[in-house]
């Protein structure tokens, strides 16, 4: 397998990526099985900066051992279908975990719609978890190498702390009543002295009756699945307008010049709607109970393949509701208000940092020329990477030049003429408008260069 | 301004150190920083020629001590003698801008400690009195390896008061030839002229604090020092002094480079000669060849720079 030169993930991100998989392990615990799950969660933490590929596949392989693991051993038809439902389900979630990881890798729209797709896939504790995290991830990384490591601490909480508490708020308050609230079942004591046959050993009948209430509770669990279908469809919209806020958030943090009415609006629309729909989501499970929530707190519906017989937890989303639908609404209008709030005062910091165009044109063109010389040196590196010669986190813009300039000697000159436009500005805070122009110049040049190189490479791996 | 000064130095002290520019480049950005150069090297490489060369080309007054073993702390710091009538200090050759010293490692502990308060506080406490040392004061301090016979290791607490610590190291083939060539008749340090004076130095001093440096690179500096203190290999890391050191030599450096901001690269070039020394490698790294200069070396490989956020954008289509 071939190292390609990546760009690596910060140690926190790689640690936050690896969560799912200490999940997923998590399920198969118990089970000597296992352990090289553990240990390959642990080569992905470690090793995606040496090895991003190798890390990639390993988690590819994580995954599937852990559902191996969890998908066979028991080997009861209704339960192995059940469970074979499960292991596709799950292997569809792998791959698309692994898409995730690429993407946050190289920051590509993937990264954003791979968790959306995992919670749609897996309305569980997987996708609550990997929502979040990639979306933390995300957050994180723009703000890191946007503003530096300084705030990444503290606005990686705040992000955290809002994606917690819509979680929480989802999730806790039903199932907490639907299992306060459900009756104890008796345990299937199938060792009554009465029903013995004196051998010591369970007698036909017994099996028979273990049989029939085993397969009786796996249909109960299915047919559960079938009623929670129209909870996954709100899952996925709820998923879907989760990543739409991160996602723009995103974009705002990239880049706060950016004014138009997607990176305006959408946020506020996307708050406002996922209040009306967690209120809306409190209600119906304060009637109807369980749900995705259910789902969500015991991690082991049907739909991710347990279909535990007689457990509390299925009943408890038969009988699973709410006394009081208020808290839980209270809490998701709260939890929508302040990603509103959020997103307002950010706005509102813009404007404060950012004048408008409306700005006198004296104060707008070196913005304007900043800009453009940072620009230019953004679309050099994403050409780069197109390209495999990506910069290393560790290397400062000359370094990249001189090492870019060693394997591609025509992009050398060029190169140093970007990066010397781009120092002052960057860390100077010097900007001038024949500056912009002369990086945009370069920039042509490297695209040229950078572009038929690719192609003559191409060309030689066809030949 | 700074350039120009900084140039003129360097031109200067290279007529009598062939080929050393990048260790004059540091050691001239700790004077500027304000801070005081260990120059650490096997005898012979000229790390005595070079502090004197940068003395008498900054123009400051010199004093200089040989550090011997039955050196005692008042015969650097001064003694009170009595004439007659009453006591007199006599000042040590402490009292000057520019104090050389040789061979600092091999005075005791004690001693070496004498320079403690004085080049922490620029003042000397000594008969109940403290006295006040000249405006710039800078040490420049040479000592052989410790490996070496007759040497004391410098406590921690000193080494840390050094900004910089500097290898000089051997010069190559051609440079030794040219040295050669030029001291045949006779050593050009004695025909060395100032090109600068304290004024000057001092006001270079104020134009090197004004240098900008980007938060980002400020949490860079931190986090590098920080890394130092997580390593394994390490019994103790770099010090919050080797924070505001590593800030103070990246902006001079910036200033000899003639720009008015600091670039990644200048914290880079200033990492090992303000880490290496402040850093105590534990034996055991030590005897499996663990260096102080390769944790550096690890410390910047491993701590990313700030420059700009990974694109997410696919390229836009160029029109053909």
């Amino acid at each position: 397998m071939s190292e390609v030169a990546l760009e690596p993930v910060p140690p926190l991100a790689k640690t936050v990526v690896a969560l799912p998989f200490v999940w997923l392990a998590g399920l198969a615990w118990g089970n000597w099985l296992a352990w090289p799950v553990i240990v390959l969660a642990a080569l992905i933490v470690f090793g995606f900066r040496q090895h991003p590929q190798t890390a990639r596949y390993a988690a590819y392989a994580s995954i599937y051992a852990a559902l191996l693991v969890y998908a066979v051993p028991p080997w009861e038809p209704l339960w192995f279908a059940a469970r074979l439902n499960s292991f596709f389900v799950a292997l569809a979630l792998a791959h698309l975990l692994g898409l995730g990881l690429d993407g946050v890798r190289t920051g590509s729209f993937w990264a954003w719609l791979a968790p959306l797709l995992v919670f749609v896939a897996q309305p569980s504790a997987t996708g609550l978890i990997a929502i979040p995290s990639l979306g933390l991830l995300g957050a994180l990384e723009a703000r890191k190498l946007r503003l530096g490591t300084k705030h990444v601490a503290r606005d990686g909480l705040l992000v955290l702390a809002v994606f917690a508490a819509l979680v929480l708020t989802v999730t806790l308050p039903v199932p907490r009543a639907g299992i306060a609230r459900s009756q104890p079942v008796a345990p299937i004591n199938l060792q009554k002295p009465e029903e013995f046959t004196g051998a010591g050993r369970p007698s036909v009948v017994q099996v028979r009756r273990q049989r029939e209430m085993t397969e009786l509770d796996v249909q109960i669990g299915l047919l559960e699945s079938v009623k929670k279908t129209s909870l996954v469809v709100n899952s996925a919209l709820l998923a879907f307008l989760l990543s739409l806020i991160v996602l723009s958030l995103r974009t705002r943090l990239r880049d706060p010049q950016a004014r138009n009415i997607w990176a305006d609006f959408v946020p506020l629309i996307g708050a406002a709607v996922l209040g009306v729909m967690i209120f809306a989501y409190g209600l119906s499970a304060s009637s109807g109970g369980g749900g995705a929530g259910s789902a969500g707190m015991n991690g082991r519906s049907p739909v991710n393949g347990d279909a535990t017989p007689g457990t509390a937890s299925v009943r408890a989303g038969q009988t699973g509701a709410a006394e009081n639908p208020w808290p839980t609404a209270l809490l998701s209008l709260l939890a929508a208000a302040t990603v509103a709030w959020l997103m307002l005062r950010r706005s509102r910091t813009d404007k404060m940092v950012d004048p408008e165009p409306s700005a006198t044109s004296a104060n707008l063109e070196p913005e304007t020329a900043t800009n453009r010389v940072r620009e230019a040196y953004r679309a050099f590196l994403r050409l780069c990477i197109r390209a495999g010669l990506g910069r290393l986190e560790t290397e400062t813009p000359l370094e990249f030049a001189q090492r870019l300039g060693q394997t591609q000697t025509l992009a050398l000159r060029p190169a140093s003429d970007l990066t010397a436009l781009y120092e002052p500005v960057r860390y100077g805070g010097c900007s001038d408008t024949a500056g912009a122009l002369a990086a945009e110049r370069a920039l042509e040049s490297l695209r040229n260069i950078l572009q038929v190189d690719q192609k003559i490479n191409r060309g030689e791996q066809h030949d | 301004m700074i350039d120009t000064f900084g140039k003129q130095i360097i031109t200067n002290v290279s007529r009598v150190m062939v080929g050393k520019d990048e260790v004059v480049s540091l050691a001239l950005a700790a004077i500027l920083a304000g801070g005081h150069v260990l120059l650490e090297d096997v005898p012979g490489t000229g790390k005595t020629m070079l502090a004197r060369a940068l003395a008498v080309s900054l123009g400051l007054s010199f004093r200089r001590a040989q550090f011997t073993p039955d050196l005692l702390p008042s015969d650097i710091t001064g003694v009170s003698i009595y004439n007659g009538s009453s006591f007199e200090f006599v000042p040590g050759p402490i009292f000057t801008n520019l104090f050389l010293a040789d061979e600092i490692n091999r005075a005791t502990p004690k001693t070496q400690s004498a320079l403690l308060e004085a080049m922490a506080e620029g003042q000397v406490s000594a008969d109940g009195q403290t006295r006040t040392l000249g405006d710039p004061f800078i040490v420049i301090a040479t000592q052989n390896p410790v490996e070496m016979d007759g040497t004391y290791r410098l406590p921690e607490a000193q080494l840390d008061r050094f900004l910089v610590r500097l290898t000089v190291g051997y010069p190559d083939a051609p440079e030794e030839h040219a040295m050669l060539e030029r001291l045949q008749s006779r050593h050009p340090i004695s025909s060395l002229k100032p090109v600068s004076d304290g004024p000057n130095l001092l006001e270079a001093r104020s134009a090197v604090r004004a240098i900008r440096l980007e938060p980002e690179l400020r949490s860079y500096i931190v986090a590098l020092v920080q890394a130092t203190r997580k390593l394994p290999e390490v019994h103790l890391g770099a010090s919050p002094r080797a924070s505001l050191a590593l800030q103070a030599v990246a902006q001079a450096l910036a200033g000899l480079a003639g720009r008015a901001f600091v670039l990644p690269d200048d914290i880079k070039r200033a990492a090992p000669s303000v880490l290496e020394h402040r850093l105590i490698v534990r034996s055991e790294a030590r005897l499996k060849g663990v260096s102080a200069a390769s944790l550096v070396r690890g410390v910047l490989s491993s701590v990313p720079v700030p420059v700009e956020p990974v694109p997410v954008e696919p390229l836009p289509v160029q029109a053909r």
